[in-house]
């Protein structure tokens, strides 16, 4: 197809300015113009599916006489940055009536700016966030990982709900707070090593910085994904943000660290492997206490992100067994997790848009009324689950196996460790299923009789996601095949 | 290209100066049109030698003086020089436009007469002011460097004195005694490397580490442009003058602090990288206890130019942090991020004043609300503050991660103190910064738009042109900052690579 890396990514970076001029007086509409370069991007990532296995893509420049920046697609950035291309794509149609709606409250009138705004932002994180997943180096990484904190922070601020100015300060403290302990551990390794390239971050082992390396940047990406500790922010910036904003940040902004592991961490030997009790509890911990807060939530959004959080425990478990299987099992997660927090906060949105309410307690029997929402719901809740047909059964056994590997291996802090993290796995059904049961079924409350389904421009996107999800779930070879071609050769000898 | 170009400019400039000075007694406030375009058109010849000093150097020589010491009069552009000139005059160039309906509502206040007079005496020294400056970055002996650094310390001064807010006598003789003070500490060590070397010419320091009493000559000089640059502890005379100048002249101010003093270090410092780098981790920590004072001050500050004050003053000494690693990626990046910062720190200052304009108050409990109001100028103090903070695409980003990835190879080479400078430069000080930039647009921007508030109107046009020239040439050098890097390159290799 048409096209190369840095087009399809900087694409909707073109398209900033467009859309803003346009959609100053073309108002909600210009969300379709936002559409073409993300659906420009989503094809092309699409076109290259098929080569990248034997075939890695990447594309240089020199940036500075010794700094080179590239693009690089194989099977394991690709997915990522398909993943997020897609749902951008999806969710940018979604935005329409949703935002038309909320701007609305907001303002109490037309207001066309506020539209051109947002749309050219949305374009803005969603480049940024496909920049994060296919740098090669980690000037680069760092730029776009900046670059993504801005634009997520300026639609909090200005289009979320509740106390969205302090909220939004809170994100970006804490989003910047990640960001430098990030920095710090990438510029050691430069002065350690001497080059900026992610591929020879490997380099680092046996130095005795490795270790000092490596934990910061650990650390600097864990505030990202929300682990435990670092988690403070999670709750009120995904709750509060705009509904299609928090799709996004959720699964597709927070996992991508998580990626980021992968790629630049696992492969230094010896540092990640001897901390490996204490990662893989760090991921337990966080998938037991997110779980555990999402039962007291009655506010749809929040109990959605404390979801988020609870599987942010899991991608980060089978990233820290280190085994290919696990590895790759979580990255495939991420792809699941997108897929099916996603469609979770769409069809939340859908209901906030339909009812005017969030909170779970004034709501109930809404399957009858709206249900193509519900069964998005539905299909959302066994993606994040693993139950099949959906994609999340087959990356969350995977995630298992994973963790079983060191444990078998005659460890049993590593054996008991795999076992509670697969039994808390019924904390998820739990908690999805008895949210459902509260939201969709039960008696209809009096002042639900007059609701209707959500329009075609929110309901045609979950039922895209949720066709995605099945699909992968019947044939997960699609990802799964070329994947584990690349993840062994990360994970140190 | 005529060889003598750089000395046609330079005069022409300054003969400016009395045209604008007879044209403003008689047409008043509209002089402001030809300092613009006398600033810009200066400016536009600096951007032109860009493509010229990344392959070679310019440099004239005049004999000035032969005796008691032979003194030449010469006047170079290289790829240090040129991209700070052209920032500088650039930023002038725009303070020029903006000031027009700024200066016509100060001279309008009490204490000051409004008439053409006025009018002509601003912009006649705010003229020589920047040309004064151009020409100590232009300089290649000691005492012509140090005849423009007290030249435009003169003009500025007197621009502080007779334009300035609130108790401005006091204000501009803290301000004079401050910097000359630190301008006697560079003659100390100018004089003392003529003694030395027998010389004044900047090029023989080339040897200077070879003379007993190297490392004092370097002591001076760099401790007189500490005070320039607001170092700890000299920094007594910035806050004040800063925030009680008017916004126009705060500008200018900040940029040249910045612009100057990194440029004298960067020119200077290199000679005596032998002599001085047993200090030089010292010195990173002064730079760095610096930049965490002021910015904690920041946090603290409610008077909107006050706030811009100190954060300059925070993160100008990232620039001595960066020269002083003696790293190649650090003086680059110390380099870069000088014109980046020079050029935030100007729009900044402009958006206060834009905002005082506008609210009549610089007192941020009192604002709020503002971004539906004034969009131009929340878009100029975002640029402003992603610079700053070194967030892309503003050029800030990569400037600072260069000084910074500089800074980390010292540490890596030098031992604790110098690495830890390095990592709480990276993480604890960028915190800083980000926490009072978006405080201070949360308050003044966000939030609750007070009732006092609710007929505040845009800016006037001439203040949006200047600010978004401003904030898009910021954004430009982000997105290519190689406009002004390649030059930069040059220079660097040529004093780290011989």
């Amino acid at each position: 197809m048409f096209g190369s890396l840095w087009l399809a990514l900087l694409a909707p970076i073109l398209f900033m300015p467009v859309v803003y001029f346009l959609g100053r007086s073309m108002g909600k509409r210009v969300g379709w113009v936002a559409l073409i370069p993300l659906l420009y991007s989503s094809l092309y990532f699409m076109s290259l599916r098929g080569g990248v296995a034997e075939n890695p893509v990447g594309e240089y420049f020199y940036w500075l006489p010794e700094i080179r920046f590239g693009l690089y697609a194989d099977s394991l950035s690709l997915p990522i940055a398909l993943t997020i291309a897609v749902l951008s794509a999806i969710i940018v149609i979604y935005s329409q009536p949703y935002m038309d709606h909320s701007i609305h409250e907001q303002y109490h009138r037309e207001n066309n700016n506020a539209h051109a705004t947002y749309y050219a932002l949305y374009l803005a994180y969603a480049a940024s966030m496909m920049g994060v997943a296919l740098s090669t180096n980690l000037f680069e990484f760092y730029l776009f990982f900046e670059l993504m904190i801005i634009p997520s922070w300026a639609l909090i601020n200005a289009y979320g709900s509740g106390e969205r100015e302090r909220i939004g300060y809170m994100y970006l403290l804490w989003s910047i707070f990640g960001a430098v302990m990030f920095v710090t551990g990438a510029l050691s390794a430069y002065a350690d090593t001497g080059s900026f390239e992610i591929a020879d971050l490997a380099l680092v082992s046996g130095s005795p910085w490795a270790g000092f390396i490596v934990v910061s940047m650990l650390l600097g990406l864990t505030v990202k994904m929300a682990l435990f500790g670092f988690h403070i922010w999670l709750p009120f910036a995904h709750a509060e943000a705009p509904t299609p904003i928090s799709a996004l940040l959720s699964p597709a902004m927070i996992g991508l660290a998580a990626y980021a592991v992968v790629r630049m961490l696992l492969p230094v030997a010896g540092v990640m492997d001897s901390g490996r009790v204490l990662t893989m509890l760090w991921g337990l911990l966080t998938m037991i206490y997110g779980g555990m807060m999402v039962l007291p939530q009655n506010d749809i959004k929040r109990l959605l992100a404390y979801s988020s959080m609870s599987q942010m425990g899991y991608l980060f478990i089978g990233v820290a067994s280190g085994t290919a299987i696990g590895v790759s099992g979580s990255m495939m997660h991420y792809v699941s997790h997108g897929l099916g927090k996603a469609a979770l906060f769409l069809s939340a949105g859908a209901i906030m848009h339909q009812t005017g309410l969030r909170d779970i307690r004034q709501l109930g029997g809404l399957a009858a009324k709206m249900p193509v929402t519900a069964t998005a719901f539905i299909l959302g809740a066994m993606n994040i689950a693993g139950i099949p047909p959906t994609v999340g059964f087959a990356s969350k056994l995977m995630v298992f196996m994973g963790a079983f590997g060191p444990g078998l291996e005659g460890n049993s802090v590593m054996l008991i460790i795999a076992v509670v993290a697969i039994l808390s796995t019924a904390l998820t059904v739990g908690y999805t299923m008895w949210a459902m049961r509260r939201i969709f079924y039960g008696p209809l409350p009096e002042h639900l009789q007059e609701v209707k389904e959500a329009p075609y421009m929110m309901t045609v996107p979950m039922v895209l996601l949720c066709l995605l999800s099945i699909i992968l779930g019947l044939y997960p070879g699609i990802i799964l095949n070329p994947l584990f071609e690349v993840v062994p050769g990360l994970l140190p000898v | 290209m005529a060889n003598n170009l750089l000395l046609l400019v330079l005069l022409a400039s300054f003969l400016c100066a009395p045209i604008v000075y007879i044209l403003g007694r008689n047409i008043g406030k509209r002089v402001s049109w030809v300092t613009f375009a006398a600033l810009l058109a200066i400016s536009l010849v600096f951007a032109g030698l860009m493509p010229t000093v990344e392959h070679s150097v310019i440099l004239e020589e005049y004999s000035w003086v032969a005796a008691p010491v032979e003194l030449t009069f010469g006047l170079m552009a290289d790829g240090l020089s040129v991209p700070i000139v052209f920032t500088y005059l650039f930023v002038f160039a725009c303070t020029a436009l903006f000031s027009l309906q700024y200066m016509e509502r100060r001279l309008g206040l009490d204490d000051v007469e409004e008439n053409n007079e006025q009018y002509a005496r601003f912009y006649t020294f705010f003229l020589l002011y920047g040309v004064s400056v151009a020409g100590s970055m232009l300089a290649t002996n000691l005492i012509e460097f140090y005849l423009f650094f007290e030249m435009a310390l003169v003009f500025s001064w007197i621009l502080v004195l007779l334009f300035g807010y609130g108790d401005r006598k006091r204000n501009s003789l803290l301000y004079f005694l401050y910097t000359h003070i630190g301008g006697g500490a560079l003659l100390v060590g100018i004089l003392g490397a003529y003694w030395a070397m027998g010389s004044f010419e900047i090029a023989d320091l080339a040897n200077i580490s070879s003379y007993p009493g190297a490392f004092w000559i370097g002591i001076a000089m760099t401790l007189g442009l500490f005070v320039k640059i607001g170092a700890l502890g000299f920094h007594g005379w910035m806050p004040d003058t800063y925030s009680e100048s008017p916004a126009p002249v705060s500008a200018v101010l900040g940029a040249t602090s910045v612009l100057l003093s990194t440029y004298s270090l960067s020119r200077l410092m290199p000679y005596f990288i032998d002599v001085l780098h047993g200090v030089s981790g010292w010195l990173m920590l002064w730079a760095l206890g610096t930049i965490l004072y002021a910015g904690v001050m920041a946090i603290v500050q409610t008077d909107t130019k006050r706030l811009v004050a100190y954060l300059s003053m925070s993160q100008m000494n990232y620039c001595v942090l960066g020269v002083f690693t003696f790293i190649d990626y650090g003086v680059l990046g110390a380099i870069s991020y000088s014109i980046s910062h020079g050029l935030a720190i100007a729009l900044l200052f402009l958006v206060s004043g834009a905002l005082l304009y506008r609210t009549g108050t610089r007192d941020m409990t009192k604002m709020g609300g503002l971004a539906e109001k004034l969009p131009i100028v929340i878009l100029a103090t975002m640029a402003g503050f992603l610079t700053i903070g070194g967030v892309p695409p503003a050029v800030g980003f990569k400037s600072k991660f260069l000084l910074l990835s500089g800074a980390f190879v010292r540490g890596f080479e030098s031992g604790w103190m110098e690495l830890g400078v390095a990592i709480l430069a990276g993480s604890l000080a960028t915190l800083v910064t980000l926490a009072y930039e978006f405080r201070t647009v949360w308050r003044v921007y966000y939030g609750k738009l007070p009732e006092k508030l609710e007929s505040v109107a845009g800016v006037p046009i001439m203040m949006a042109v200047a600010l978004i020239a401003m904030s898009a040439l910021s954004v430009i050098f982000g997105i290519w900052p190689a406009l002004i890097t390649n030059p930069i390159e040059v220079f660097i290799a040529h004093i780290f690579h011989h």
